[in-house]
């Protein structure tokens, strides 16, 4: 099993809009997802995910529907809304910026002052 | 976007709650029920699989709680928390309840009472469609006006300009057919009472006059029947007449059979082919016509004594209807106002001459309320008592505020226990507010049943008692969502003080000691400011009672000039349409003869004003003598008399002669004069046998009366001159003044059938003492003098209630100390004395303040007062007195308890 991160305060809606931006899932398939892309490296806590589901679309992000799951068992399907697809793109953009400079500091050597 | 999204989303989940719960129920189930299945996958039982599916969630009901909270649920469940909390806390201390509800209700009632007073005073538009659209025409005019007759309002500013409201028949018609910019443009007129005569026998009815195009205009569908129309508008057409619901149900019992009856309306027939419905009440606030007739009538019912065959349609220098339009769109104004202003003036000079005189230039005004000559003037007098009320409800407010911050200070172990076991100093804040809220509410409901049963008090008050009220106050939703408002901020106002002081609270030291904390201080110092404040405008209330009062009792026993005890009076307007001003003199005379012979009448006698009634009647007058000093006295006010009249309202001749059965149609014009009008006329001679001239007439002075009160007690007595009605060309109505023995019981009765003996269809109205006559005019001082009272003894008791509860407290505080200073020795005199001082120092800053604040505001009041200034001494003095009085009566309780301590008990007190 690869190393575990913890996340970070607040990646959490950035990683849930992530994964339905690839299309709709049902909160146990946003789990898996996540899982799935960061190789099992992130561990998310189960519950709290949930919070952060209701949070999304109480916001108008993400909307929901009932629908059929593989296993032909009844499931809430969430699905991305323009809104949030916008806000997806500014915080992955707010996150590489952010990452990028923090590179920079701790890459910067003496020679470049 | 993301707010509507939030919005749509509360709302969802707050109303459709149970579909929320269910929903999450299953999708977490859902999500537990994969899981395990996949755990399963990896070989684990199916009982471990659930059971780390069930660890790796973590706690079910928190999430749920979280993600309630996520939908922003949360305020609602606390909502209900602190609501359940609040009402247990209340019901807890009833009598505390009791006291802050009764004490908010009334400050609110008498609020809410007002409120719907200026809701048909100042607010209420009429019930017809689309109101905001109307407007009012109205004028105004250089100082040399091109008209010279008018029946209506009319202003002259400083002789600078002229405005007025009332317009020609033939401008109103001139516009009416000209105009395009206005959806319609219609005319009415409000007259004076006619005559009718049903099978229920004559009364005198409200009437008003409206053109055929009114009720489509006017936006008013009759409920029965239908409405006058333009095909009524036409001199021949047969007179129709329709009527308001009130007259329908009170004179024909609503019955259907009305329509098409007859009536005899000023002795000429009229058939009514309508009622109107309840709500609308006509076009004057104030005033609620009965009768509505179509105004080409106007010379066949009320013929006008100077215009031609009695017509004012045809007279174009008589102005005198009121026009109003309906805009189409309220864009459409100044265009349409500039297009009308052009016909107004063109009409003018068509129809009169303008040379050397100053057009008319036309205006609008918001026509909503209709004629509104209540507004402008009940404006000030409700501002004054506005004024009043809001000083009630702060004097409740204080004290609701006081009482909430001693019930603080007993719950603050209970305060600091919660802020110990980690509530945040907002959660209490809320939850005291929320206290705060339902007082407020439970308050509202109260004030507001008060509010709606004294609704008319105020009117009441101010109506004339022989002649039916007709401002009615409206308690509608308006009224009550104002009343809601006040209360809520009430609410918060007084949940200021033992907010602030609960969310101080030291945790450590508020859980260590009892009752007696340290932060009792800043509760004496809120408590005591309060007081202060509550005796400062309760000392501005009885100020103002003293003043209002003083000025009521100034005017009731101001010296009349005449004796108005025991006089009875009745009013008689024979229509004109039947009597010709010959026929009218001799009516009169029959009954002035008739009057006489009623057993218990000691004097009678007739007159064409009734005194002290607010009526004037004047002209101006030319002596007949010549000199440096004389001109005409520019106003001289009149009064026809009948014989007898000075001896019946015992205003003694003090040289000459009085006016009486010598004087006839015939013989020389004579007048007696009061002894202001022989000094004006003729200073420094003798009246007594002089002439003067009023117009054309020439009167001899035969007699001069002393100076008796004419229009009213307020103002000086005026230069009056009393001719012998007999000698009148035209005489209009009447007032029979009877003076009788005993009371006026079974009198009326007597006087009835006495008129009806001479004409069967002529009614008698208006029947009251002289004493209640002289009452009307002072309803407002009456009015004033009966609510500043009432407030200033609400106020004082609430503020005894207030001293006493902070003077309790405070002694209850100190029982120790007491105790100490009474082992070392002290009297119980000398702590009754002690505590006494307290109570009267506190209410001394409070009468200090309230004494500056009388002084500072009373001068606003000053011309509503008579024969006191504002600053008078005995009113604020009084105040001061009384208050002082009522402090130390309050504070006499807890200092009473302080001297009889037993000083063993209280030093073991603690």
């Amino acid at each position: 099993m690869a190393k575990q991160v913890d996340l970070l305060q607040g990646t959490l809606d950035m990683l849930i809009l992530k994964a339905v931006s690839l299309g709709p899932l049902h909160g146990y398939g946003v789990l898996l997802r996540i899982q799935q892309i960061s190789g099992e490296r992130l561990q998310i806590q189960q519950g709290s995910l949930y919070p952060a589901l209701y949070r999304l679309e109480h916001d108008g992000f993400i909307v929901s529907e009932w629908g059929e799951s593989e296993n032909k068992r009844k499931a809430k399907y969430y699905r991305l809304t323009a809104a949030g697809r916008k806000r997806l793109e500014r915080e992955t953009e707010n996150w590489n910026r952010l990452t990028q400079t923090i590179a920079e500091i701790l890459n910067t050597t003496p020679e470049q002052l | 976007m993301r707010a509507i999204s939030r919005v749509r989303s509360w709302l969802r989940a707050a109303f459709h709650r149970s579909r929320l719960e269910s929903d999450m129920e299953a999708e977490m189930t859902f999500h537990l029920e994969q899981y395990a299945a996949d755990l399963e996958l990896t070989g684990l039982s199916k009982e471990e699989a659930r059971r780390r599916a069930l660890s790796a969630f973590g706690s079910i009901a928190s999430r749920r709680d979280e993600c309630r909270e996520a939908v922003g649920l949360r305020i609602i469940t606390d909502l209900r928390a602190d609501l359940r909390y609040a009402f247990r806390g209340l019901r807890a201390a009833p009598a505390f309840t009791l006291v802050a509800v009764a004490s908010i209700g009334l400050g609110l009632g008498v609020n809410s009472s007002l409120f719907s007073l200026m809701e048909t005073a100042l607010w209420k538009t009429m019930p017809v469609r689309q109101p905001r659209q109307l407007r009012l025409f109205w004028w105004a005019s250089g100082p040399k006006e091109a008209m010279n007759s008018a029946w209506g309002d009319w202003y002259t500013h400083g002789g600078k300009s002229t405005t007025s409201s009332v317009f020609s028949y033939r401008v109103f018609q001139d516009m009416r057919r000209q105009n395009t910019a206005l959806a319609s443009i219609f005319a009415f007129k409000p007259i004076n009472a006619v005559t009718v005569v049903t099978d229920g026998g004559a009364e005198m009815v409200d009437a008003q006059l409206v053109s055929g195009n009114f009720y489509e205009g006017a936006g008013v569908s009759t409920i029965a029947g239908r409405p006058i129309t333009p095909a009524d508008d036409a001199r021949e057409a047969p007179a129709v007449g329709v009527i308001s619901y009130s007259y329908w149900k009170r004179r024909f019992g609503g019955s259907s059979a009305t329509l098409g009856r007859q009536i005899l309306v000023n002795q000429k027939p009229v058939t009514i082919v309508g009622v109107n419905p309840p709500q609308f009440t006509g076009m004057e606030v104030g005033r609620t016509p009965d009768l509505f007739l179509p105004i080409e009538q106007q010379p066949v019912i009320i013929p006008n004594q100077w215009a031609k065959q009695g017509s004012l349609l045809d007279d174009p220098d008589y102005w005198w209807v009121q026009v109003m339009g309906r805009l189409k769109t309220p864009a459409s104004e100044a265009s349409a106002l500039a297009s009308l202003d052009l016909v107004l003036r063109q009409s003018v000079m068509a129809s009169l001459p303008t040379r050397g005189k100053d057009l008319p230039r036309l205006r609008f005004r918001d026509g909503a309320r209709g004629l509104d000559p209540v507004s402008a003037q009940s404006a000030r007098p409700l501002r004054v008592m506005l004024a009043l009320t809001i000083m009630v409800l702060l004097i409740a407010c204080a004290n609701v505020a006081n009482l909430l911050l001693a019930r603080a200070t007993t719950r603050q172990r209970e305060l600091s226990l919660r802020l110990a076991l980690g509530a945040g100093r907002w959660r209490i804040t809320r939850q005291m507010l929320t206290e705060g809220l339902l007082l407020g509410l439970l308050g509202a409901g109260v004030g507001i049943v008060i509010g709606y049963w004294s609704r008319d008090i105020v009117p009441a008050l101010l109506s004339t008692p022989w002649d039916a009220g007709a401002l009615h106050a409206e308690f509608d939703t308006r009224v009550m969502t104002i009343s809601l408002a006040v209360a809520l901020l009430t609410a918060v106002l007084f949940s200021i003080a033992p907010v602030s002081q609960a969310t101080r609270v030291d945790v450590n030291s508020a859980l260590k000691d009892g009752a007696h904390s340290t932060s009792s201080l800043p509760r004496l110092v809120a408590g005591k400011a309060l007081i202060v404040f509550q005796v400062a405008l309760s000392v501005l209330l009885l100020v103002g009672a003293g003043l209002f009062v003083r000025t009521l009792l100034n005017l009731r026993s101001q010296n009349l000039g005449f004796n108005p005890r025991r006089i009875l009076l009745f009013t008689v307007d024979p229509p004109r349409t039947r009597y010709s001003p010959d026929r009218r003199l001799a009516l009169f005379s029959e009954l002035e003869r008739r009057m006489a012979t009623i057993p218990g009448v000691s004097s009678s006698t007739l007159s064409s004003t009734v005194l002290i009634s607010r009526s004037e009647s004047t002209t101006t007058a030319t002596p007949d003598w010549r000199g440096p000093r004389q001109g005409t006295a520019d106003r001289v006010w009149i009064d026809s008399v009948g014989d007898r009249f000075f001896a019946t309202m015992g205003i003694p001749i003090l040289r000459g002669r009085p006016i009486d059965a010598r004087d006839t149609a015939t013989s020389p014009r004579v007048a007696v004069v009061n002894r202001r009008f022989a000094r004006e006329l003729f200073p420094g001679m003798d009246a007594l046998g002089r002439t003067f001239k009023t117009g054309s007439e020439s009167y001899q002075i035969v007699g001069i009366c002393a100076d008796a009160h004419y229009d009213q007690i307020q103002t000086a007595v005026p230069p009056t001159f009393y001719p012998a009605y007999k000698q009148a060309k035209d005489p209009g109505y009447m007032t029979f003044e009877l003076k009788t023995a005993a009371g006026e019981a079974g009198m009326v009765r007597a006087i009835r059938d006495q008129v009806r003996a001479v004409d069967r269809d002529l009614p008698v109205f208006g029947i009251r003492t002289q004493l209640q006559q002289i009452d009307d005019t002072l309803t407002t001082e009456r009015l004033f003098a009966a609510l500043t009272s009432g407030f200033g003894l609400l106020a004082l008791v609430l503020a005894c209630i207030g001293i006493y509860g902070v003077m309790a407290y405070g002694v209850g505080r100190r029982i120790a100390e007491i105790g100490v200073r009474m082992a070392l020795g002290a009297q119980s005199g000398e702590v009754l004395r002690m505590i006494l001082r307290e109570a009267a120092a506190l209410a001394g800053a409070g009468l200090i303040i309230g004494a500056a604040a009388a002084l500072a505001l009373t001068r606003f009041i000053g011309s509503m007062l008579y024969g006191l200034k504002p600053s008078d001494p005995v009113a604020l003095g009084g105040a001061l007195a009384v208050m002082l009085g009522v402090a130390l009566f309050a504070g006499w309780w807890p200092a009473r308890r302080a001297a009889h301590l037993d000083p063993m008990i209280a030093l073991r007190h603690e």
